[in-house]
Parts: structure tokens; sequence; C-alpha cells
């Protein structure tokens, strides 16, 4: 237990100066083996290009590469491009490494990467992250190993968005050809390749025999075992089952307490829990942005993530803390001042709304456990400005139907992924851009224009004040409050691997670097 | 018989004389049902103050059961979840001893195509997995109290309505019954009057194995999530969010679990017993 | 010939529940909030990419058509393509099926060889205060323990002493004996308490009522010694509702033991088709209900051709329930 709790504390004082975890060190690592890697969740769908759902996503990461990638401290780092150029503000031009190859032996050609990020930005193929990649006008492929991406107007956050498995580069010619269906298939120029899928129950992954890292994956195998149960996925870490275990319970290391062999770290994210409000019914108490104010006044994003996350998660702001230029965000009103002054604030904007004795539905789903004790710490906070909420715990689809195709609810508990540029998250601000959030959202035309003012803004002072900005705006407005950090809870078999875990994370990819993972030798 | 012809309270008396297992059931579930009933006045604490202590605390003078993942008293939710628990199932079990009393005794009397008719239907949600069918009810209607009643209910009815209907059978064909159909009793007389009053005993008796499966069945919601919706607890809902917590805070795990199981026990004692009373040689089948 | 009629007779009633719980469980899933397009196109969809995939799946077809389309193809033994993996539903079954079976054999057998032991036991003893006390005692209180409470509690003693059992682990049966009992073991006990306990309380009470039968009074007269009884004149009289009490609980559990297969992460159809209610996988849950009903059906059949067999006047009795 001492050494979990030895590097817990490290992390708390961890910095994004590139500082990783690296376990191990001194003892002799073995050649190759198996990797164990024990999660919760099971695939939802298997295109790369469409899923949205960050659990799915992670039987993507070892497949698939992307353009380019991100490093320990969200820093764009070459992926299939190998380097990049800026020859102007909306011409990027970037050079492909020459010995990347699909699992198939194939080299990666500049048809794979055009036809790929042409097939997510087909309307057609309906990918969910094709607006994130601004107004692309066109992708050329100059020769084999070059490809240019010419933009409309500047778009400061396009090679963090190139940085997601939605835009994985997937064999094109084999897709053109209808030998390879990515909706059925994987198949990528990652570190590894499916061997075989259990449905919910396991995937094995091989090593890419043409994968362009030098010497790696270090493993011949990675397992991916699918164990729903907590307390069935800590036994499996505990028989030695599994190496490696993600969970969600801020609770792992005392219920680890003893296991000296097995070491816990939190991961921060850019990710965050947050609070989606219904401002657009006119039944709902918070069409009175009064109320939404309020409302906003009186959380305490404190105990939220000292009581609901055992203080794993610090009060994260709409622009995440994992980035620096956050510091913006923190001092709005919402932030501001003692609970008590926020409080008497709150209660002065009901009175002065009129609200007396509000009653609010507070929607969430029972698909991740961390949100329903979110959703009760939340209840008692705004028992103090006399509104009362009611939980509805909902099943995945019956919750996606209720919120985002019915719009029934009045509060949600849900959560945000950062990913690598602070932009990206923002962008979920201007709901008539992103859609998704149009039918409970104000449009704010100001807003909107900071927000896409931010998004063609290099990165420096500049877009810092304009950040600045953006957050008082959303802070007032209080229709989408980002609560706090989501992180990843990881707990591995320190006496049997030699792991690499970095500080910090923004595209769900927790074990980013799993193909460096090796065993120790027994 | 003998309940109803001598008068309850010496009967009662006189049972539990004899059958000390099931007097000892008798009194356990009265002081639970007590428990649950007094609970909200009794000076325990409140039930759903989150952060009344540290996050997961022992068991110590201000939380008695210790504290849950959100700093709650243990104490005043299990007996809230007792609450809960019996009240779910028992109005799950009111449900279907009225519903399945009327649709089995309209079964026997009628006959025909309408016996035919019921007894398919009645087949048909036998033969459907009773958790799944649980799990399709709470998708439908939202997890919560009235999904699980509901789901309770619908799995108690099948056996019910058989054993009713089975027990009316016999007793349709009886003289009394044609009696008071050829002096011009009309269908809702003959059932109400003439064939309730001799399946009673039965219904009584298929009554507490229904309220026990009920609590099991109510229980097993909850684990998964689908009984009554946080901050409100079931001795369930407790026992699923405890079990994560097994090994850090057993306090949350051991005496809901301890409350749970008694609680069923004592309305198995209580039914065995009256069974004996009703019918001392009948063999009892699966739920 | 009489026996044939009653075997066509019990098949065509079987068939008429079989549609019914077609109906119910299609409508079930169909008719539930949130539907496919929701759980895979998320908050993220919109009208258009919504009408896209309903299209691509034929789940924008009438329902009834979408509904005899599914009823013909499962009556030719095809039960469709899952949504979620776009590979065969059948197959899917069939992989998980072992388990399942598994899980139900050997709690059953388990519940059998400890069952009726201790409901003999307790029938015989119960002429004392004391015997009749115990006897019921243990019946009523293996009946009382809900499966997750007892799977808590052993998930909790193998975390601490291990004794070569594992929580999940599983392998298929005959690709690894060993490794699959070690896995095995406990979700069987956990399931097997109830049927324990349900075995104990039936075999109590035949016990009892034949023992106050004429010709085992007569047998007690005769001097026969109590072993020969026992086995001559006690247990052939009982078996019949020992017989029917365990192919009800055989059948349950191969309907459904979701805490089980959950807590233990046993990869059954059970868990399958819950899997697949959260991911509107129709056919999935469609063909997983309709074969759970199947086999609780047939065994339910095939335990009341056997009671004909024995004893031929219930043919026309037991027709209707």
């Amino acid at each position: 237990m001492h050494l979990a709790k030895r590097f817990l504390i490290t992390f708390s004082f961890l910095t994004l100066s590139g500082m990783m975890l690296i376990s191990g060190a001194g003892s002799s690592l073995a050649e190759g083996g198996t990797i164990t890697w024990a999660k919760p969740d099971e695939a939802q769908s298997l295109d790369p290009h469409t899923d949205f759902n960050g659990n799915t996503w992670k039987f993507f990461f070892p497949v698939y590469d992307t353009l380019v990638t991100t490093g320990e401290t969200l820093d764009i780092q070459p992926g299939i491009a190998e380097s990049w150029e800026q020859t102007s503000p909306t011409t990027y031009v970037f050079r492909l490494r020459e010995n990347a190859a699909f699992s198939n032996g194939r080299p990666v050609v500049a048809d794979d990467v055009v036809g790929s990020l042409n097939r997510v930005l087909d309307p057609a193929t309906g990918s969910w992250w094709a607006g994130t990649l601004g107004s692309v006008s066109e992708i050329v492929a100059e020769g084999d190993h070059e490809v240019r991406i010419e933009l409309e107007a500047p778009h400061t956050q396009l090679l963090a968005a190139l940085a997601h498995v939605s835009t994985a580069i997937i064999p094109m010619e084999e897709y053109n050809a209808g030998t390879f269906d990515p909706t059925k298939e994987l198949m990528g120029s990652g570190p590894f390749m499916v061997t075989e899928h259990l449905q919910d129950q396991s995937w094995t992954y091989r090593a890419n025999p043409h994968y362009w890292g030098e010497g790696l994956p270090v493993a011949d195998e990675l397992k991916i075992l699918i164990i729903l149960d907590e307390s069935a996925r800590i036994a499996a870490l505990r028989d030695g089952r599994a190496d490696v275990g993600t969970f969600v319970n801020p609770d792992l290391p005392v219920l680890l307490q003893g296991d000296e062999n097995i070491t816990v770290v939190t991961q921060e994210t850019a990710s965050y829990y947050n609070l989606d409000v219904h401002a657009l019914d006119e039944e709902s108490p918070f069409y009175d942005i009064r109320v939404r104010q309020a409302m906003n006044l009186a959380l305490d994003r404190e105990e939220i993530s000292r009581v609901a996350l055992g203080g794993m998660g610090a009060v994260d702001y709409p622009l995440p803390r994992t980035f620096s230029s956050s510091k913006a965000c923190a001092d709005v009103p919402s932030y501001s001042g003692t609970r008590e002054s926020r409080l008497e604030m709150a209660r002065a904007l009901m009175a002065e709304a009129g609200a007396e004795g509000v009653e609010i539905e507070m929607l969430t789903t029972s698909d991740l456990a961390s949100l329903v004790l979110i959703a009760q710490v939340i209840k008692q906070q705004l028992s103090d400005i006399d509104m009362s909420v009611n939980i509805r715990q909902l099943g995945y689809a019956e919750w996606i139907d209720a919120v985002w195709v019915r719009g029934d609810f009045d509060l949600n508990v849900t959560w945000l992924t950062g990913y690598g540029d602070p932009a990206i998250v923002l962008g979920s601000w201007n709901p008539d851009k992103t859609g998704w959030n149009a039918h409970y959202f104000v449009s704010v035309p100001e807003l909107n224009d900071k927000i896409a003012e931010a998004q063609s803004t290099p990165d420096g002072a500049e877009r810092d004040s304009l950040f600045a900005e953006i957050c008082t705006m959303i802070d007032d407005g209080a229709n989408m409050l980002a609560l706090v950090n989501k992180n990843n809870v990881i707990a591995y078999r320190n006496d049997l691997v030699e792991v690499k875990i970095h500080p910090a994370e923004g595209y769900e990819d927790e074990l980013r670097y799993i193909e460096e993972f090796a065993r120790i030798a027994p | 018989m003998s309940l109803i012809v001598r008068g309850p309270f010496a009967s009662i008396l006189d049972f539990a004389r004899r059958d000390r297992l099931s007097g000892i059931g008798a009194v356990l579930l009265a002081s639970l049902v007590l428990l649950g009933l007094i609970g909200p006045v009794l000076p325990l604490g409140d039930a759903e103050e989150i952060g009344v202590g540290p996050r997961l605390a022992a068991p110590a003078a201000d939380w008695l059961l210790g504290t849950d993942e959100l700093g709650r008293s243990a104490l005043p939710r299990i007996v809230e979840g007792l609450r809960a628990t019996f009240l779910l199932a028992s109005m799950a079990v009111i449900l279907t001893g009225i519903l399945g009393t009327l649709v089995g005794l309209t079964a026997a009397y009628a006959g025909g195509i309408v016996d035919v008719a019921i007894m398919r239907l009645v087949d048909v949600l036998f033969a459907f997995p009773p958790l799944l069918l649980a799990i399709l009810i709470a998708a439908v209607l939202e997890p919560g109290g009235t999904s699980a009643i509901i789901a309770i209910s619908l799995i108690t009815l099948p056996l019910f309505v058989r054993v009713v209907r089975a027990v009316a059978l016999s007793i349709v064909e009886r003289s009394y019954v044609i009696a008071a159909e050829v002096s011009g009793a009309g269908f809702l007389r003959v059932i109400v009057f003439h064939l309730l009053p001799n399946v009673l005993g039965a219904v009584i008796v298929q009554l507490t194995y229904a309220l026990s499966i009920g609590m099991l069945v109510e229980s097993e919601l909850s684990f998964l999530g689908l009984g009554v919706q946080p901050p409100d607890a079931s001795l369930g809902s407790l026992l699923r969010l405890g079990s994560v917590y097994l090994t850090a805070a057993p306090w949350l795990v051991f005496p809901a679990g301890l409350l749970l199981a008694a609680a069923i026990l004592s309305v198995n004692l209580l039914g065995d017993g009256l069974r004996d009373l009703m019918d001392p040689l009948r063999g009892r089948s699966l739920r | 010939m009489r026996i044939f009629r009653f075997i066509a007779f019990r098949l065509g009633i079987a068939l008429v529940t079989l549609f019914g719980v077609s109906i119910i469980v299609f409508m079930a899933v169909h008719f539930v909030p949130g539907s496919y397009e929701d759980v895979i196109l998320g908050p993220f969809g919109t009208p258009e990419t919504r009408a896209i995939v309903r299209a691509k799946y034929g789940l924008d077809r009438p329902a009834v058509e979408q509904y005899l389309h599914w009823l013909a193809a499962t009556a030719r033994g095809d039960f469709g393509t899952s949504l979620t993996t776009g590979q065969p539903v059948a197959a899917e079954i069939i992989r998980r099926a072992p388990a399942t079976i598994q899980l139900a054999v050997m709690a059953t057998l388990l519940a059998i060889a400890v069952g009726v032991p201790m409901g003999i036991a307790s029938g015989v003893t119960s002429t004392s205060q004391f015997g009749r006390t115990a006897g019921r005692l243990v019946g009523a209180l293996g009946a009382s323990v809900p499966v997750f409470v007892l799977g808590t509690i052993f998930v909790f003693m193998f975390s601490i002493w291990s004794l070569g059992l594992t929580v999940g682990g599983y392998v298929p049966l005959f690709e690894d004996p060993l490794t699959n009992m070690r896995a095995m073991t406990l979700p069987v006990v956990t399931l097997s308490v109830f049927g324990m306990a349900l075995i104990q309380r039936t075999t109590r009470d035949s016990v009892l009522s034949v023992t106050s039968e004429t010709h085992v009074t007569a047998a007690v007269a005769r001097g026969e010694r109590p072993p020969d009884i026992i086995r001559s004149h006690v247990l052939r009289n009982a078996s019949i509702p020992i017989v029917t009490v365990t192919t009800v609980y055989f059948a349950y559990l191969l309907g459904g033991a979701i805490i089980v297969e959950q807590m233990f992460s046993v990869p059954g159809v059970a868990v399958y088709v819950v899997q697949s209610v959260r991911n509107r996988d129709y056919l999935a849950v469609q063909a997983g209900v309709l074969l759970a009903a199947t086999v609780f059906v047939t065994i339910n059949i095939l335990a009341d051709i056997v009671y004909a067999l024995i004893d031929p006047r219930i043919g026309g009795k037991r027709s209707q329930s």
C-alpha cells in the first residue's frame, strides 16, 4: 500500500512538465510475452470514423494510427506523418513515414491518408468528428509520401483534431476494392492487429510485424479482458490474470489496501464531468437565465470533488484545467468567493426571478457509476437555494433518447472529453455549429463569434485573453457547466509488468504507451 | 379453514403455540415491519444527508453502522431500505393477489375459451425469463418503484393464477355452487360469494410465498439498478453499492444483507406454518 | 395412441406460448424509448444521420413487416445478424451456450446431491421436535438468501483465502477442465443454494406425506429395515414432486442466471441478452428471450411426458396447466 500511496502523492504534485511514471526500473524485462488489460466495457461499434464513444475507441488505439498524435503533456507529436509544416495560415503539409505499413504488409501511402480523411469529411459517412476539422477546402496527395491540407480559414485546432482516432488512417485501397469493411473489422498500421474477438469476453491482438516503431511493440500479444463487475476486475488483478486494470471507482486505492504488488495511479485528463441545463423549455425554471445563474452559483465544485469522487478529480473549468490557459477561467463568479457569499448572490437572483419552490428533474445514466454520485451531491447543494431535485437515472439508450432526442430534462449530468486543444471543447458552446445541444442551448451570437475567433487565433497571449472573455460569457449564460475533472484510475501489477503511464491524457487513451509495456522476467 | 371460523386472535395464539418456528417467524416479521414503519420517526439520523461524516468511515458513536461512499450514515439508510423493500414487495404482492385471484377464479368458473385464453397468457408470462422481463419493463417505464412493483407482480402472477384456478376448479362442480347458479346468482356473485371464500386459504398461503419471492426479486432488481432510485434506498440497492466496498467497508454489506435475509426468512417461516395449518400434507411447487 | 395425442396437444400449446413470447419481446424491444441509432450516434445524431442508420438496417420498415420477417427467418432457424458486431446471432449464442448450460447442469446436480439427502433426513427425523425445527429452518434459510448476497460473500471470502478458486477467468470446459472448474465452482455454488433449499423442502414434504400413507405404515408394522423402507416405498413415491421441482428449477437456471453470470464474469447467454438490451441489438435480444422460453417450455413438456408415461391418468388431467 505505501507504494501506491507514494505514487498518489507524487501524482498530486505532478505538473505538466513531462514527468512520467515508469515502474519496474531495475528489474530485468522479458522479451515478448502477453500484456493483459482488464477493462469494464465492450466496443459498441467498430468503425473508428463514426464511433463517438470513448470506451469503444480504446479498442481502436492499438490498431490504428493517425496523422499526428499527442505526447505526454498533450503536445502534438508525429504519427504516420513524421513531420509537418504550416506553409500558410491555411495550408499544412505532412511528410509521411516511408516505413509505415498496414498489418497486411502494404505500405501506407498518401492516398490512404487522403481517402481516410475524405471519408471522415463525407457527410454520407455521418462522422460526428467532421466538424472539428474546420472548413477543409481540399486534401491532396503530393506523390506517395506527402499530403497537403488546404483550409478555407485558419483553424488552430486542426492538428489536435487530426490526433484523434476518429481520423484514423484506414487501408483505402482494400476499402475501395471491397476487401476491407471498417464497420466489421479492424485493420490499421498501428503496433497491434486483432486476431480474435470474443464478444463481452476478450480481444486478442498480435504484434503487427510491419509496424514502423523500432523494437515496438515490446510484447508479442495484447489481451483485453472485458470484466463488467468491478470486484471481479480487482480479483483478476489480484490473481495475476490481468496485468493492468482500468477503473472508475475513485476508492480503488482503499479497496486494494494491503496489495503491495498492485500500484494505483490516477491520470489527469482534459475531460470533465459537466451539467447540461435546459434553457429553451418555457416550462422549465431554467428558461429564466437568473435561475440558471443562481443554480451555477449554488454549486460547490470542491465538495463534489471531495465527496462524490473522494478527492480524485479536481475542480474543472469550461476550458479544461489540463491546459495552462485554463487559469483564465478560474476567476469567474461561480468559482470565486466563499460558498456563503455565492449562496447569498444565488438567493438574491432567485428572489429577483420570483422563483419559489422550484422543482426540477435531473437526468443521468447508470452506465457510469460516478455520475449518480455527483447527481446526489448536486441535489443536496441545490436544496440550499430551495430547489428540489428529482434524480432520474436511466439506462444508456433511454438516456440518449430523453436528453438528446426528446430534450426531456431540466438538468443532465454527463461528461465532456477535452482532446488536445482548448478550442475543441469550447466549440460545444456554439449550438449553431455543433448542433447536438441546439435544442437546449441558447445561441449567443457574441459568444459564437468569440469562439470562432479563438479557433482561428494561434496559441499565445491573444488567444488566452480571448479564452478569458469566453469563460466569463460561458459562466454568465450558465447553460452548460463544467464541474470536476474526470480522472482515469489505472491499477497495474508492479511485479509483473513495466508500464509507462503519462500524466495527462486528452483523448481517452489512458494506456497510450501500451506498445512499450513489458513483462518483467520471473 | 380454522382461521376464519374461530376468529383470528384465538387461532393466531393457538397457531403460535403449536408451531414455534412459525411463531418466531411471525414475531420476527412483525418486528421488522414495525421497524420499517416507525423508522422515519426514530432518532437514527437523516437517511439522505450527504457528508454527515467522512466517506466510508467505520462505525462510531455518530454513525452507528458506519458511513457510505457519500459520507451518509448507513443506519438510517438501512432502516429506510428495509421499509422500501417491504413496501415495494407487498404492494406488488397485493396487486398479484387481487389480479391473480380474480383472473384465476374467472378462468376456473368461466371455463371454455376464456379459460384457455387466460391460461395461455399465463403460460407466456411463465415462459418469459423473469429478470429480463423486469429489465424490459424498467426500460419502457423508467427504472423506479412503479416499474419494480409491476415487474414483481408480473413475475409472481403466473404461479398464483395457476394455484387459484386449480383450487377453484375442484370447487366449481360442488353442489352449493351449482345451487347458487340454479337460483340465478350472477357471474360476479358466484365468484365473490361462493368461490372466493373457499379458495381464501390457498390464496393466503400463496401470498406469503409470493411475498418472499417478491422480496427476493425486488432486491435482485435493485441490485441491477432497476429498483428505487437514488438517493432513496432499498436493501438491494444498498447491497449493490456496498458490495463494491466489501473489503474496505464491510459495514455497508453485512447489516443490510442480514436484514434482508431475516426479512425473507421470517416470511418463509410464517408461510410454511400457514400452509401446514391449511393443508398439512400438500406438497408445494416452485415460485 | 393416447400418449401421442397428449404430446401433440402439448406441442400445440407450446407453440402458442412461444408465439405469445415472440410478440411480447418484439414489442418490448421496439417500443422501448431509445433505439439502436441512439446508441450508435449518441448525442451527435441528427435527424438525417438517424434516418440513414435506420434505413441501413431496415429499422424504418413498418413494425408488423419487421416482425413477420423475423418470425419467418426464426422459423427457418436463422436468427439474423447482430447490429453491434455484424456477426450472426446464432453463432454468438452457440459460443456462449456451453457456459450457461454448464452452470445450470452443475448447479442442478449439486442442488439434488445436497437437497435430496437433506430432505430425506429432515423428513424421517421430523418425528422429533428438534428434527422438525432444524429441517424447516434449514430449508427456509436456504430459500431466503438472495444470490447476490451469497455471491458477494463468496467474492469476499475468496479474495482473502483463494483456496485455488477464481472469481472470473472462465475458459471452456473442454479446453482446460481444471481452469474451468476453478472459475465455475463459485458461481455454481452460489446459484445452487436456492435449489438445494427448494429440493430439500419438496423432498421433506413428500417424505412426510408418503410416510403417513398406509403401505408405508404397513411396512413399518411388518418390521422392514428403515433404509429399505426409504428406498422401496418412500423415495419411489416421493420422486414425482422432486422431479417436477427440479425440472422447473433447471429450466429457470437456463433462462437467466443474469446476476451470477455478471458477478463472476461467466460469458453466458444471459449476460449476452442483457448487454444486447443495453445496445439495442434487437435480434440478439429477441433470439435470446425466445430461446430461453423454448428451453423452459420444452423441459416442461418432457417432464409432462414422463409423468404421462408413468401414470396414464395424467394425460387428461394435467393437460390444462
